[in-house]
């Protein structure tokens, strides 16, 4: 059984990620985290945001309506774009809310109401 | 006598400190230049039959933030990608972007049309076009007076 070289090469290549975006990660207080993932010339609807067990994964496809080939001088990275992130325990997943804006998607995550840092009265 | 330790490098260090000085030194006297930038964005150049486009990829960029420049014939795109305001930026545990200022250049060529050259920011993506001068080309025939 034989497949032909240029079958394998294009069935690799159609789910690898070509291209690893870069994220910020910033902590506002005790409770609440943010994630900024640069996501350049990638339109909101190719991106996908998914939560399994405790990943948080990001795929989104950089499309171009120009073949790549006419470009003199291409420097950005077209394709599929993965990234995921493991997501702390205490989150509360069900209050993870993402926003597009400007190129970069941003994330918000909180954590569970028991487990948010609280000040107890002395009596 | 004054009884001191033998350290027979002394001197060689000495000298080590003085160049290192001397280097040193030089350092802090290097004016900071205030068109110095922190990175590159990445770009996209292309043509079409009418117009030459540039993408230059600034992802969490405001459209404010960002001066598209010609003199002469050479057009600079350069801006400055700040941290968003409800953040703080102390706040940050782990920045892998490059902020601050960015510059690019470009040397366009001879016939272009540097008044009508249009900008768009989507999806922080910008599209810079340019385009071309065109000329008459249907021939035209000179009488001999």
């Amino acid at each position: 059984m034989s497949i032909p070289k240029q079958h394998i090469k294009e069935e690799t290549t159609r789910n690898v990620a070509r291209d690893f975006p870069l994220a910020n990660f910033a902590t506002h207080s005790k409770d609440s985290y943010d994630i900024e993932i640069d996501l350049a010339g990638v339109e909101k609807k190719d991106i996908e945001l998914k939560i399994e067990d405790d990943y948080l994964t990001i795929n989104a496809t950089k499309k171009s309506q120009v073949n790549q080939s006419d470009y003199y001088l291409c420097e950005s990275n077209f394709g599929l774009i993965s990234r995921s992130f493991v997501l702390p325990k205490d989150v509360n997943r069900e209050k993870i809310s993402a926003n597009y804006e400007d190129g970069r998607l941003y994330i918000s995550l909180e954590k569970e109401e028991l487990k948010k840092a609280r000040n107890i009265s002395i009596k | 006598m004054l009884v001191k330790k033998y350290e027979p490098f002394n001197d060689i260090r000495k000298s080590f400190d003085l160049v290192n000085a001397i280097i040193n030194s030089m350092n802090e006297e290097e004016p900071k230049e205030k068109n110095i930038v922190n990175f590159k964005p990445k770009i996209n150049t292309r043509e079409t039959q009418e117009n030459y486009h540039i993408e230059v990829e600034l992802a969490g960029v405001k459209k404010k933030d960002v001066d598209i420049n010609v003199e002469g014939n050479i057009l600079t795109i350069s801006g400055e990608r700040n941290v968003r305001e409800e953040v703080k930026e102390e706040d940050y545990h782990k920045v892998e972007s490059r902020y601050g200022l960015f510059s690019r250049n470009f040397s366009l060529p001879e016939k272009v049309d540097t008044s009508n050259i249009e900008a768009e920011l989507t999806n922080g993506i910008l599209e810079i076009i340019v385009p071309k001068i065109t000329m008459d080309t249907s021939s035209q025939n000179i009488e001999i007076k």
